[in-house]
């Protein structure tokens, strides 16, 4: 399995928090590869355990009442879950640079956009302020702000959604990093400036061979911008293969229900297919297959309420967790 | 004749309207400019319809809407609902007006007052309009629940006991309680997830079957848009740029605006895009000229001396463009 062409590598990955009500066991033996200039989605619903593995990597999670169970997380051929703390800020914005889900408030508004991007240059790299300071200049330049000499100088709030969030694309640039991780970059923005954004971070990973971990919900952003995909469903996966094979040929229910419930343009629908029931929580998890209580196979089936499928590579690189996936029965169970 | 008996199927229909807001700058506040948020835009709804209204944010879909159920007050125009202007009407007869006209909120979490029982959020607009009480009222919102999908026992539950799509269910059933004729939703499907998002507009549409609702339609989502609506408009800055029939304006938009959204849309289907050669707004304003202007592939010189008017190039498709 050591391929040296693979950059990230999440192996049995379990994130666990605990509560009063007790442990929510949000991430649950996740393992998946991004190769080295590769584009890897992460999809899923709300609360299903996108972003905090995404917060593993970088070892963010709050502890307590976070704790990563078990796992190891294989960064350039080095576990960085044994690292020490002093170690890993080397790595954060360094090697692995994040870009947050909302430009809104992931910017400190007390500071001049120029001052938040130098931080991260002086910090990892060994250079003066006035060398960061250009530097800083040229990677705004990069993600296509105009005018960034005069930007620099600019608070966040005089800019707006799509400028901040390429104000953080900059930013976790700045150190070319050989990873980024990029959680839901363009929800809150509009279709054209996310097809900006967007554009921006498939041209970076071409130029600079960076490989991107995309967290997103949008099924069609997947479509167009990803190489592999990941779905994830209630803190596990639920298939996992490359982005042609998944919406020619989904092979898990909830997949399948996923891109059926999407309402195609010009198609003239009269009804839109759905997904019954709701996504559960990590609280209450149903037992069984915790998919089952919305699944239109599993519902009514005896092994899918009392026993949970695990993931299994049903054909060449397609890996499902379904009972019912084509192919699964005959699949030996590795371990 | 015929125009006459259009015009009486109409429930809702604005004319010329628009909301400025005032900049005032210096110790004495006087103003300075106007946020010409909403800017002269007009359409009419037929009842039983839907309406849809798509645009980026800051476009005006939200204010046009809020001045429409009067939550903001307009600085001109008129707005015609069941052949009566409501935009000048005294507080004392918009009472009425205000049970016709219903309004669900784009985001569940804090559209709902956490510390109302679901029971009590659906029957304060009942009690307000003094339309029933007692054991009439527990009937009522327990048929409202039923409506939406919930059920009658969580009559006693609080809002966080409740996912984002079942709060939105609650939303719904609360602009429903006073059985209004035209509903106003603002983009009630975008904080939902994927799956969610197909079941509330399913219901929507049932809701719509059943009690021939009205529905002003918000979204930036063109593709939920197209599905819900039978009309849609389109906004920038403030102004309609197009207006079609659903099918055809995806089938044929005219306005390079319109080409533009609907080309950045990220469709479903495994294709690895390279770039799609979107622009940013330039931020160049032009008072005298059409808005687009500055993201317009097509413009030329004579595109930044007027404003374009909207104009109907064939029938119930307007579009405001010298280009098309």
């Amino acid at each position: 399995m050591t391929n040296n062409n693979v950059i990230l590598s999440v192996q049995n990955l379990s994130t666990w928090f605990e509560t009063e009500l007790g442990t929510a066991k949000s991430v649950q033996n996740v393992s998946y590869d991004i190769e080295k200039g590769k584009t890897l989605a992460l999809v899923g619903e709300s609360g299903c355990g996108k972003s905090v593995s995404a917060l593993s990597i970088m070892r963010l999670i709050p502890t307590p009442p976070g704790r990563i169970v078990s796992g190891k997380i294989i960064f350039n051929g080095e576990n960085i879950l044994d690292y020490t703390e002093k170690q890993m800020r080397k790595i954060r914005g360094n090697k692995i640079g994040m870009i947050f889900q909302e430009p809104m408030t992931s910017l400190n508004p007390v500071y001049t956009i120029g001052q938040q991007i130098i931080e991260t240059i002086t910090l990892h790299q060994n250079k003066t302020e006035e060398q960061a300071w250009a530097i800083a200049e040229e990677m705004l330049e990069k993600v296509h702000i105009p005018d960034p000499a005069r930007r620099m100088n600019e608070y966040p709030h005089l800019l707006s959604g799509g400028m901040r969030q390429r104000v953080m694309i900059a930013m976790a640039i700045s150190c070319k990093p050989s990873l980024l991780i990029a959680d839901e970059p363009t929800t809150a923005l509009d279709v054209t400036i996310q097809a900006q954004i967007l554009d921006l971070l498939d041209e970076l990973g071409h130029s600079e061979n960076m490989s991107i971990l995309l967290i997103t919900h949008d099924l069609g952003v997947v479509a167009q911008r990803s190489d592999d995909v990941v779905v994830m469903y209630a803190s596990r996966i639920a298939e996992k293969c490359s982005c042609k094979e998944l919406f020619n040929n989904p092979l898990h229910p909830y997949t399948q229900g996923l891109l059926k419930s999407l309402p195609q343009l010009g198609t003239n629908q009269k009804r839109l297919n759905t997904i019954a029931g709701n996504v559960p929580e990590p609280m209450n998890f149903p037992t069984g297959c915790k998919f089952h209580p919305r699944c239109p196979i599993g519902c009514n089936d005896k092994r899918c309420q009392s026993e949970e499928p695990e993931l299994k590579e049903v054909s060449k690189g397609h890996f499902a967790a379904c009972w019912y996936a084509p192919g699964y029965e005959k699949v030996k169970s590795d371990k | 004749m015929k125009k006459l008996k259009v015009m009486t199927n109409d429930i809702l229909k604005v004319e010329n309207l628009k909301t400025w807001f005032a900049i005032r700058k210096g110790i004495l506040r006087r103003t300075a400019g106007y946020v010409r948020a909403v800017d002269d835009v007009s359409f009419k709804i037929p009842a039983g319809s839907t309406f849809g209204l798509v645009g980026e944010s800051g476009s005006g879909k939200t204010t046009t809407a809020r001045t429409i159920a009067k939550l903001i007050p307009a600085t001109s125009g008129e707005v015609v609902f069941e052949g009566k202007s409501i935009l000048n009407l005294h507080q004392s007869k918009l009472r009425a007006i205000r049970k016709d006209i219903a309004y669900v909120f784009q985001d569940p979490y804090s559209s709902l007052n956490p510390r109302m029982t679901v029971g009590s959020i659906l029957a304060e607009p009942l009690r307000v309009h003094k339309i029933a009480k007692g054991s009439e009222l527990i009937d009522r919102i327990a048929g409202l629940l039923q409506k939406v999908g919930l059920s009658p026992s969580h009559i006693n539950r609080y809002p966080h006991e409740f996912s984002g799509g079942q709060r939105q269910r609650i939303g719904i059933a609360r602009a429903l309680a006073l059985e209004p004729k035209l509903v106003i939703c603002d983009e009630p499907v975008s904080a939902l997830d994927v799956s969610i998002q197909s079941q509330i507009l399913n219901l929507l549409k049932d809701l719509q079957d059943q009690f021939n609702l009205t529905y002003l339609f918000i979204a930036h989502d063109l593709s939920v848009v197209e599905f819900i609506s039978n009309t849609v408009a389109v906004m920038y800055l403030g102004k309609i740029v197009e207006i079609a029939p659903s099918a055809m304006l995806y089938e044929k938009p005219l306005h390079p605006y319109t080409k533009l959204l609907l080309s950045a849309i990220p469709r479903p289907i495994p294709e690895r895009l390279k770039n799609t050669g979107q622009t940013a707004p330039t931020g160049k304003d032009n008072p005298h000229g059409c808005p687009f202007l500055g993201r317009c592939p097509v413009s030329d010189g004579f595109c930044c001396k007027q404003i374009p008017p909207l104009r109907e190039v064939e029938p119930g498709h307007s579009v405001a463009c010298f280009k098309v």
